[in-house]
C-alpha cells in the first residue's frame, strides 16, 4: 500500500484534507490494528494518517472555568491529571491494561463510540463538548449529539475531533463503577458514572450515564429530575422506586458478555450503591 | 515511493525502507531478527509484544510501523546487556517464574519498566503493572514473587 499523501500531515488543516480523500486518522493505534487487522495482513489497509505530530491535538489547558482536553491525551495521561475531574480520571484508569492506556487517547475513545467505551459514561455525566475542526473552521457540540449510534458519530469527512471540554467546579460528589468479567484487560458488561453537586445533604444538581446497556450511551434525565432537590435521606429511603426506574430507562441486550437480565439488574444495584456511598460517606 | 523510517533500536539510530502498514512486532522479529519480542494474541491481550517506547511498557502487536518515527524502541535483547538484565533474569529463575518461558520477555520488560519507576512497590502495586501479562503455564504467584526477589536484590542497578 502506498499513501498518495503524506502520512505525516503537518497541520490540522492539512490532515483534515488528507481524511476527505478517504485517508484513515491513526492516533493511538488500539482500535485502528484492530479494526483493520484483516486488512493490514492482506496489504489492503486503507491509507492513513499519523496524529500524534499535531501538536493542536495535545495538552490540557484551562480557559474560563473549564478545561480542555487535547483530543490526543492518553488514558494513562488522563488517569493521574489533577486539573481534569475525578470521574473522568477513574474511568480512564479502568481502560485495558497499562501498556494500552499508554497508547490509547481520549479522542479514539470517543470517536470508536462504543457503546462499552470506558471514557464516555463520565463525559455525559460531565456534560461534555467536543471540538470538532475542519478546514472552514472548528465548531462545537455536545458529546451526546456527537455519537449517533453504536460505533457511529456526526464527523463529517474532512472534520477531525481535536478536542474535549468540560466544566470544573460544576459537581462536588462522583460516583464510577465499571462491571467486568475481571479487572484488567476486559470490556465493561455495565457502568455508571454520577456527577452531583451536593449541598447540606441536599441533591442541587445530578446526572447520570450508563455504558453498555444500549445502542450508546444511556442518560436519565427523568431519573436525574426525581433525585434533583430531594435529600441524600429521601434518597436512601427512595432507592427501590429508583431502581425501578433504572430497570425502565436502559436498553440492555443479550450479547456474547452477558445478559439483558444480569445487566438490568447491576445497573439497578450500582444506581442503589451510588446513593448509599453518597449517603454514608 | 519509498519512504524511510527512522528510530532509535536498544540504543542505535536505525532506518527502514518498510511499508509504514506493517505491525511493529514483524519489523523487530522478521527485519531485526529480534526474536525475543513475542507475538502471542495479536490483539495486545497478552503482554508477550511488549516493548518499552520512550521508556513505557508498549504493545508492539497494536502499533504500526509508521507510528515508530523518531521514537526510542527498547528490546529484551537491547535489554540483555545491562546489569539490570542479570538481575531480573536470576531472580525470575530462582523463583520458578519461567516454565515454557514465551511471556517472560514481556515479563521482564514490564519489570524493569515498573522498578524503575516505583522501587518499591508492594503485592498490589506489582499486579496493577502487570496486569497486562499473562502468562499459561505458572500462575502469578511465582511471578510477583519473582519482581519481589528483583526489589530486594536490584539496588542501585537502574
Amino acid at each position: 500500500m502506498v499513501n498518495s499523501h503524506n502520512p505525516y500531515p503537518a497541520t490540522l488543516r492539512e490532515a483534515c484534507m488528507a481524511k476527505q480523500k478517504g485517508a484513515v486518522p491513526y492516533a493511538g493505534g488500539t482500535d485502528f490494528m484492530i479494526r483493520h487487522a484483516k486488512a493490514l495482513q492482506t496489504g489492503q489497509c486503507p491509507p492513513f494518517i499519523f496524529l500524534n505530530d499535531l501538536n493542536e491535538l495535545q495538552g490540557i489547558s484551562n480557559p474560563d472555568n473549564t478545561v480542555r482536553i487535547g483530543a490526543l491525551a492518553t488514558m494513562a495521561a488522563l488517569s493521574v491529571n489533577k486539573e481534569i475531574p475525578g470521574l473522568l480520571s477513574q474511568a480512564c484508569n479502568c481502560v485495558g491494561s497499562p501498556a494500552l492506556r499508554s497508547a490509547a487517547t481520549l479522542g479514539g475513545n470517543i470517536c470508536t463510540a462504543s457503546p462499552a467505551g470506558d471514557s464516555l459514561p463520565p463525559l455525559y455525566a460531565l456534560g461534555a463538548q467536543v471540538e470538532i475542526c475542519s478546514p472552514a473552521g472548528r465548531r462545537l457540540m455536545p458529546i451526546r449529539d456527537f455519537i449517533s449510534g453504536p460505533g457511529t458519530t456526526t464527523l463529517q469527512s474532512d472534520e477531525l475531533l481535536s478536542a474535549v471540554i468540560l466544566p470544573v467546579n460544576e459537581f462536588n460528589e462522583f460516583y464510577h463503577h465499571k462491571v467486568s468479567p475481571r479487572v484488567a484487560n476486559a470490556i465493561t458488561k455495565v457502568s455508571l458514572a454520577v456527577a452531583a453537586r451536593i449541598e447540606n445533604k441536599r441533591i442541587k444538581k445530578i446526572r447520570m450515564a450508563f455504558g453498555s446497556v444500549g445502542p450508546t450511551i444511556i442518560c436519565c434525565p427523568q431519573i436525574e429530575a426525581a433525585c434533583t432537590g430531594s435529600s441524600l435521606s429521601e434518597l436512601l429511603s427512595a432507592v427501590p422506586e429508583l431502581k425501578i426506574m433504572v430497570e425502565k430507562t436502559i436498553k440492555p441486550i443479550d450479547d456474547h458478555r452477558s445478559t439483558a437480565q444480569y445487566r438490568r439488574s447491576i445497573a439497578a444495584n450500582l444506581l442503589a450503591d451510588c446513593i448509599e456511598t453518597f449517603g454514608n460517606p | 515511493m519509498t519512504k524511510l523510517t527512522s528510530f532509535t533500536l536498544n540504543g542505535e539510530f536505525v532506518s527502514t525502507k518498510s511499508a509504514l502498514d506493517l505491525r511493529l512486532v514483524d519489523v523487530l522479529r522478521c527485519e531485526f531478527n529480534l526474536t525475543g519480542t513475542k507475538e502471542g494474541c495479536g490483539e495486545g491481550e497478552c503482554g508477550a509484544c511488549m516493548i518499552l517506547l520512550d521508556g513505557h511498557p508498549a504493545l508492539s502487536c497494536l502499533m504500526l510501523l509508521g507510528a515508530a518515527k523518531d521514537r526510542d524502541i527498547l528490546t529484551i535483547e537491547g535489554l540483555r546487556a545491562t546489569q539490570g538484565f542479570a538481575v531480573l533474569s536470576q531472580a525470575f529463575n530462582d523463583a520458578g517464574a519461567v516454565q515454557c518461558g514465551f511471556c517472560t520477555p514481556g515479563m521482564i520488560m514490564t519489570t524493569y519498566a515498573l522498578l524503575r519507576d516505583n522501587p518499591n512497590p508492594d503485592d498490589g502495586a506489582i499486579r496493577a503493572a502487570m496486569a497486562g501479562n499473562l502468562c499459561r503455564c505458572t500462575g502469578y504467584s511465582m511471578i510477583v514473587e519473582a519482581v519481589s526477589l528483583a526489589v530486594q536484590r536490584r539496588g542501585e542497578t537502574w
